[in-house]
């Protein structure tokens, strides 16, 4: 079986301090699920320009470690000025980055938004971006699935991955049923059934891609949603690797 | 496999695939599970759960596949009666309890009293501390985990009596069983010295339980031999919940324990 997992967090933010033991269990337990590649993301809300670039260069470091295993997402901050954002999307690009994540702190109809979703459009990559639709526990600023569809239709040409299908579930799918710029990741809580199957319904197996949210999440329960759903092998297949493929720019026949 | 967590019925909130006996032992049959410990899906919502009991009970008790459980509500003034037709018709080696959902805490009048009258008979107590994520509750029906240290408190109450809690959920879920300090040691360390402080009759079934490598997890917390695999059918994939057990790093003898013979040990069972 062959599986990209696109929804990976690490917590590596200071150089100095490499969390090893963590950094060693993202990998050996992603292969003994079965899943070849992993897309880091970093967390960057709350950080200088300076200290963003820091944990951006963390996640670099990891892919130099295991190019053919860790994928980088850079973290870019939408409360820092655009020609910042600008520079460290092209440096992250240049560096071998292959995705963008977007969090919690900030809503995706957010003006300060647009800068990220335009260096994503110009380089060509996808931007993870956090979604949910909570009946407690609501962030401040935490965007739902009707947000990331605000920003998908201000950006056309920008591609969005939004994460947490069971957590967005089926009002979130219907959100984004008619914008083709937006897939949707297969994390976001526990593993309802027939969950990935209305996806697959609504938006095709084309615009449904694996993600697991480890290590809060555990890679083996998150890819069974996936193998146990009621699916084609094609459909499958598209969903645990090939969409991916496609999405980070890598030669899907080789995955 | 032996499966201690299956719902047998309709689930009111969303569809799911077909849950009557027939259709659930072909499901999970085609997951490797050999036997599954069932309980009727209707009893959440309805006001006497023993009608869901009469509904359900019968097929699952027909069923080799099956070992058939009640849900009660000891808040009810039938609850005894219904309690000896479940033992007597049905043979049920379990009740379930769903407090979070039938509006009472186990210091209620009557838990106690079902809490003895099971631990006299060998009847094992399960409470459900959750059915589902309530992030995502149909807004009209907000109910909250139930709280896991009181039931840790109704099994020091009843050392005689056996308890599982099924549903136990996200670590940072704040409880003193697994306190913050305890989890956030979980995820930076191989091996944890200090291990929760679980009653010796009390188990945890598993099919909620997650964080980063979930069986390795929960080894670091509970002894292998109180852990049990469930996949909380149908609201969950079965697959889920088996790869979370046969993924995982442990040793193959205790994944063979939590996967089977511990439920078989507390069951009794023919898996």
């Amino acid at each position: 079986m062959n599986a990209i997992d696109i929804h990976v967090h690490h917590r590596w933010t200071d150089l100095a301090e490499r969390p090893d033991y963590q950094i060693e269990r993202t990998r050996f337990l992603a292969l003994q699920s079965g899943i070849d590649k992993v897309l880091l993301l970093t967390m960057g809300g709350g950080t200088s320009p300076e200290e963003l670039r820091e944990r951006n260069d963390c996640t670099l470091r990891l892919m130099e470690e295991a190019p053919d295993f860790f994928l980088g997402a850079m973290y870019l901050s939408a409360a820092h000025d655009a020609a910042d954002i600008r520079a460290e999307a092209a440096r992250c690009v240049e560096a071998g980055m292959v995705g963008i994540k977007q969090g919690l702190e900030v809503n995706a109809r957010n003006e300060g938004v647009d800068p990220i979703a335009e260096a994503a459009a110009e380089h060509g990559i996808p931007i993870v971006f956090h979604a949910w639709y909570k009946t407690v526990e609501v962030f401040e600023h935490e965007s739902n699935a009707s947000d990331i569809a605000d920003l998908a239709r201000r950006h056309p040409d920008t591609r969005i991955i939004m994460a947490h299908l069971t957590g967005v579930n089926r009002r979130g799918v219907q959100d984004i049923e008619d914008l083709p710029n937006v897939w949707v990741d297969t994390s976001g809580g526990w593993y309802d059934s027939e969950m990935v199957e209305y996806a697959v319904r609504h938006l095709g197996a084309e615009r449904v891609v694996y993600g697991s949210d480890y290590p809060g999440r555990d890679y083996a329960p998150q890819i069974g949603r996936v193998l146990g759903a009621g699916l084609g092998e094609e459909d499958r297949e598209k969903i645990l690797w090939r969409n991916a493929a496609g999405l980070l720019g890598l030669d899907s026949d080789a995955s | 496999m032996f499966d201690v967590n299956v719902g047998c019925g309709v689930w009111p909130f969303r569809p799911t695939p077909p849950a009557d006996a027939a259709s659930l032992t072909a499901w999970l049959r085609a997951e490797g599970i050999t036997r599954a410990c069932a309980y009727p899906l209707e009893a959440y919502l309805w006001p006497d759960p023993q009608e869901a009991n009469e509904l359900r009970l019968p097929e699952l008790a027909e069923s080799d596949f099956f070992v058939p459980s009640a849900v009660l509500n000891p808040t009810l003034p039938g609850w005894a009666k219904a309690y000896r037709r479940c033992r007597g018709e049905w043979g049920v080696p379990l009740v379930r309890l769903l407090p979070n959902y039938h509006l009472y805490e186990l210091a209620a009048p009557g838990v106690d009293e079902l809490a003895g009258q099971a631990a006299a008979d060998g009847v094992v107590l399960g409470v459900h501390v959750r059915a589902e994520d309530k992030r995502m509750q149909n807004p009209i029906a907000k109910v909250p985990p139930f709280p896991i240290d009181d039931v840790v408190a109704l099994a020091r109450r009843h050392p005689d009596l056996r308890v599982v809690a099924f549903g136990f959920g996200r670590l940072w879920d704040r409880c003193e069983l697994a306190p913050p300090e305890l989890v956030k040691e979980l995820q930076r360390r191989p091996e944890l010295e200090r291990k929760a402080d679980l009653p010796r009759n009390m188990w945890i079934e598993l099919s909620f339980f997650e964080h980063e490598s979930s069986l390795a997890s929960a080894l670091k917390l509970f002894p292998a031999e109180r852990l049990l695999f469930g996949t909380n059918a149908p609201l969950f994939y079965p697959r889920a919940n088996v790869l979370k057990i046969k993924n995982s790093e442990a040793p193959e003898g205790v994944k063979d324990a939590v996967l089977r013979t511990n439920a078989e040990e507390l069951l009794g069972g023919r898996a």
